[in-house]
């Protein structure tokens, strides 16, 4: 199958997640929310610059995957749509990647990159300083994003419903950060190295400022995020191949 | 004469529902195939398993060439209407159909001779949702020829529609069948429908198939007689009697007949029964009803 068969299935479900009025008035938002925090502040570092700006967009994002991810993936097989991608000449297999692309990479990358780009319009030149760094760190809230999207997308395949994907999503959303926080907080308690480092693991955005401002962060605690995306993945790919069947 | 689709000893188990049990069915090219069944008689779990959307838990099924489940080169050139017709609402209707051609591969030529098949050209710039249920079908169609089909699989293409789409519809589906030589698997349970399109016709119960053959053999052969008489419980007993397959319905007492013999047969017999006092106040002969194929099978 071609690469023109993958890039119009993309664009016709890309254009279902991203249609207005939905992700143009978030990016509006996180953009000003974005700038204006940065620019109250005495900002003279990239990487600071871009994590004040991105902290509170990675909520925004969380949430609009939420609801354009996962609900409008479980509206996808409600309606039926998902039947008519599945009737096209392409396997289960990049269909699935397809969906995974449309309704929670290419969300993610916008949202995120929203109020990266005004920040470089606006401080060009702080962010010029270090581009590479201000990248670095906007993938590891790419990666963040990822896995909330990733993991919301599962909620919608295995429940089929969109309030209850929904209504999941958010609360794991709170669970995963509430669980980031116990374990930071019982690793200090109990003077538990690993399992404070597993509990600031999780937050990956934070692990690429400190590797960048302060140091001590370890490789796994880096990849530990990134590992979590990659298992998602994988196993979304399997069981909407294996295991997903239509109403 | 090559064969488009065959199923062989497919079975599909929900839980502890068998949904569709042992059913084996080939469809030949420039075919139309009436699938015919109550609902839950397993038809649209047959498409589907047909199509490679749901797993079978045995049996093989071999769509052009290929196990669809397993392989999508079998779904080239094969349309689907669904008995909710449903696309994708972001995009227009040019727009999603010349999407949809470039998914196919098929040409923007491919595009104008859908719309004008399916005269969509005045609906072109609304969205999906925005159309009527006649014109959501008809868009579904358009769709479903853009793939070039030489095979359309139409589930239940009428359920949502007003009895006058449902003419337009049917006739579109018999041009499409005997202009473009397109093999069609059409499922319903509405007999009027299926025997106005299909040449053959495969009766789906429970799961199984229970009728198979042409329609005049399978659904015309079978007809009922109504019948109002002054005692209606006495003519049921006569006629039990004599051998007929009756049952009373509110005033009526229904006969099931099988050919013009029988009607003969009947006719001889219930003036007999009005000579001997019985008052016959009125009678006609249908055709048979869904309930009446399948206590035939």
């Amino acid at each position: 199958m071609s690469l023109r068969t993958y890039y119009n299935i993309l664009y016709v479900d890309v254009s279902d997640v991203l249609r207005p009025p939905g992700l143009d008035v978030l990016i509006l938002l996180v953009a000003a929310l974005g700038s204006a925090l940065v620019t109250i502040q005495p900002v003279t570092s990239p990487v600071v610059a871009t994590r004040i700006a991105l902290d509170p967009t990675l909520f925004a994002a969380a949430l609009f995957l939420a609801v354009r991810g996962s609900a409008g993936m479980a509206y996808l097989i409600q309606s039926g749509i998902v039947n008519v991608y599945l009737t096209y000449p392409i396997g289960k297999v990049p269909l699935a990647v397809l969906l995974i692309i449309s309704r929670v990479f290419v969300p993610s990358l916008i949202v995120l990159a929203a109020p990266l780009v005004i920040l470089t319009l606006l401080l060009s030149s702080v962010m010029l300083k270090g581009p590479e760094k201000a990248l670095g760190l906007y993938l590891g809230f790419f990666f963040q994003a990822s896995l909330y999207g990733l993991l919301f997308l599962l909620f919608a395949l295995r429940s089929r419903s969109q309030s209850t994907s929904g209504l999941l999503s958010v609360s794991a959303y709170f669970a995963y950060v509430a669980l980031a926080l116990i374990l930071q907080a019982i690793g200090r308690s109990i003077d538990n190295e690993l399992v404070r480092k597993v509990g600031d693991a999780m937050y990956l955005p934070e692990m690429v400022y400190s590797s960048y401002m302060r140091g001590g962060v370890e490789t796994w605690q880096i990849l530990f995020v990134p590992t979590i995306v990659v298992f998602l993945f994988v196993l979304i790919v399997w069981y909407f191949s294996r295991r997903f069947e239509v109403v | 004469m090559g064969t488009v689709l065959e199923v062989s000893n497919v079975r599909k188990v929900y839980g502890t529902t068998v949904a569709v049990d042992n059913v084996t069915l080939k469809v030949h090219d420039g075919e139309l195939v009436g699938l015919l069944g109550p609902n839950g008689a397993g038809k649209s779990t047959l498409i589907k398993i047909s199509l490679g959307l749901l797993r079978r838990d045995k049996g093989t099924v071999i769509l052009n060439g290929y196990d669809p489940y397993e392989d999508s080169r079998a779904r080239r050139g094969v349309g689907v209407i669904f008995e909710r017709p449903m696309l994708p609402d972001s995009l227009t209707i040019i727009d999603l159909l010349d999407r949809a051609s470039r998914i196919y591969g098929t040409s923007r030529e491919e595009v104008r001779r859908a719309v004008k098949y399916t005269g969509l050209e005045p609906h072109l710039y609304k969205t999906f949702t925005e159309l009527s249920a006649g014109l959501k079908q008809r868009a579904a169609i358009a769709h479903a020829l853009l793939s070039r089909p030489r095979l359309i699989v139409a589930d239940e293409p009428t359920s949502n529609l007003d009895p006058i789409e449902r003419g337009r519809l049917l006739e579109l589906i018999d041009t499409l069948n005997s202009d473009e030589k397109i093999s069609f698997i059409v499922s319903s349970h509405v007999i009027p429908e299926i025997s106005r399109v299909a040449k053959r016709v495969v009766v789906m119960n429970r799961g199984r198939i229970i009728l198979e053959g042409d329609v005049s053999e399978v659904v015309m052969k079978t007809s009922v007689a109504r019948i109002r008489a002054s005692d209606v419980k006495a003519l049921e007993k006569i006629l039990s009697l004599s051998g007929y397959d009756v049952r009373v319905e509110g005033i009526n007492l229904i006969v099931k007949l099988k050919g013009v013999e029988q009607q003969a047969e009947l006719l001889r017999l219930l003036a007999d029964i009005s000579a001997s006092g019985t008052r016959i106040l009125s009678m006609d002969f249908a055709g048979a009803g869904l309930e009446e194929v399948l206590r035939s099978g």
